[in-house]
């Protein structure tokens, strides 16, 4: 089997409307909107959980790529990768219902390959600081916007099942830090390459800085503080990072 | 994914939303667009592409056999905001199928051509 295939390579059903990242915002702007999705758009739930349940399956994708991309890596690097697939094709479950839920349907707007670009990286410690750092902790700050969206709306549906992916999505913030650590110990310029090709990816999901970083609570959990945290850099005492405390968000009771 | 029979009649939460259809406009100029593609009529289609699109509705009328194609079938369909992306296949005997993608959007009250992807040969649009 081929290994670091293009996106094309992608099985997607032949029904699927797919587009370059490049001609979906040239879609946006020639409708004299912006480049992202905003929450001014008539279908700004359906385009979010649309566009985070693609990211899902092309996430699970990833990570199963990256499992068979790399077959010398250790074998607890691969087996937290297998468990990465799992988790994500749980997730595209997820939001396929929530699609479902909202009154849409996986298919209804396009896919773009901007996620698929992140994979391209031959070192496993890329690939870690790419999609894991920058990917998932991009989705961090997404899902808890969604969830305070859901909490203002007064919906426990889309607030809990949000809720139980980004649980799952701090771990996977975690892990590729955790990853990043070991696969370069002792060697920093392979740090510094992966620290590189993670900046890239946030670059490209910021619009190159256009738009600014975040700080959300959740995602500190996983130790990645910023898009541009280099929290994982080897320190001769590494310490403990203290984790900062979530903002207490108000729970519905009704499920 | 398992089937849970019908919404309606099954315990949990049902859709808060109503799924978007394609209006009928949209559908009726792709339809229309499909033909003058099937027949050649290069001159009608470029009159449908928007500026920015000309030179792809162009190159998407230039691999036609015109008047050859007797069958066109609708693959499939999305849209972002306005905008709607038609995915289709024309055929006919001895030919080579003929798979395009265009992108289709009001301008002035008229549906037009934004964007025209030749996908004959090609996995998908997002073959480089």
């Amino acid at each position: 089997m081929e290994k670091m295939i293009p996106v094309d390579r992608l099985a997607r059903p032949e029904h699927h409307i797919l587009v370059p990242a490049a001609n979906a915002r040239r879609a946006r702007t020639d409708q004299g909107r912006g480049i992202t999705v905003s929450p001014f758009d008539e279908d700004f739930l359906k385009g979010r959980l649309h566009g985070i349940c693609a990211g899902e399956f092309q996430a699970m994708e990833a990570a199963g790529r990256t499992l068979f991309d790399f077959p010398d890596a250790p074998w607890e690097f691969q087996l937290d990768m297998a468990r990465q697939v799992w988790d994500e094709s749980r997730h595209a479950e997820i939001y396929m219902k929530l699609l479902e839920y909202v009154g849409s349907y996986l298919g209804e707007f396009p896919e773009s390959e901007v996620l698929w670009s992140c994979t391209q990286a031959d070192d496993p410690a890329c690939r870690v600081a790419g999609i894991n750092r920058g990917l998932e902790g991009l989705a961090c700050d997404v899902f808890e916007q969604i969830i305070r969206l859901a909490q203002k709306m007064g919906d426990a549906v889309i607030e809990r099942a949000v809720d139980y992916v980004l649980a799952d999505e701090i771990t996977h913030v975690r892990m590729g830090s955790k990853w990043m650590r070991k696969l370069t110990e002792g060697d920093p310029e392979r740090y510094a390459k992966a620290a590189a090709f993670q900046e890239s990816i946030d670059l490209t999901f910021t619009f190159a800085g256009a738009v600014p970083p975040v700080r959300i609570p959740d995602r500190s959990l996983s130790t990645s503080t910023t898009r541009t945290s280099n929290s994982t850099r080897p320190s001769p005492s590494p310490k403990k990072r203290a984790c900062s405390p979530a903002l207490p968000r108000k729970r519905s009771n009704v499920w | 994914m398992p089937d849970l029979g019908h919404r309606s009649n099954v315990m949990g939460p049902q859709p808060i939303g109503t799924r978007t259809s394609i209006p009928p406009a949209a559908l009726n100029a792709y339809t229309v667009i499909a033909d003058l593609l099937a027949r050649g009529d290069r001159g009608a289609l470029e009159a449908l592409a928007m500026p920015q699109a000309a030179a792809e509705v162009a190159g998407l009328a230039s691999e036609v056999a015109p008047g050859l194609y007797e069958q066109r079938e609708l693959i499939g369909s999305a849209h972002i905001i306005q905008h709607w992306y038609f995915k289709a296949k024309i055929s006919g005997p001895g030919l080579t199928p003929l798979t395009f993608q265009i992108r289709l959007g009001e301008n002035e009250g008229r549906w037009m051509i934004w964007e025209a992807t030749n996908l004959s040969g090609k996995r998908s649009a997002w073959t480089k």
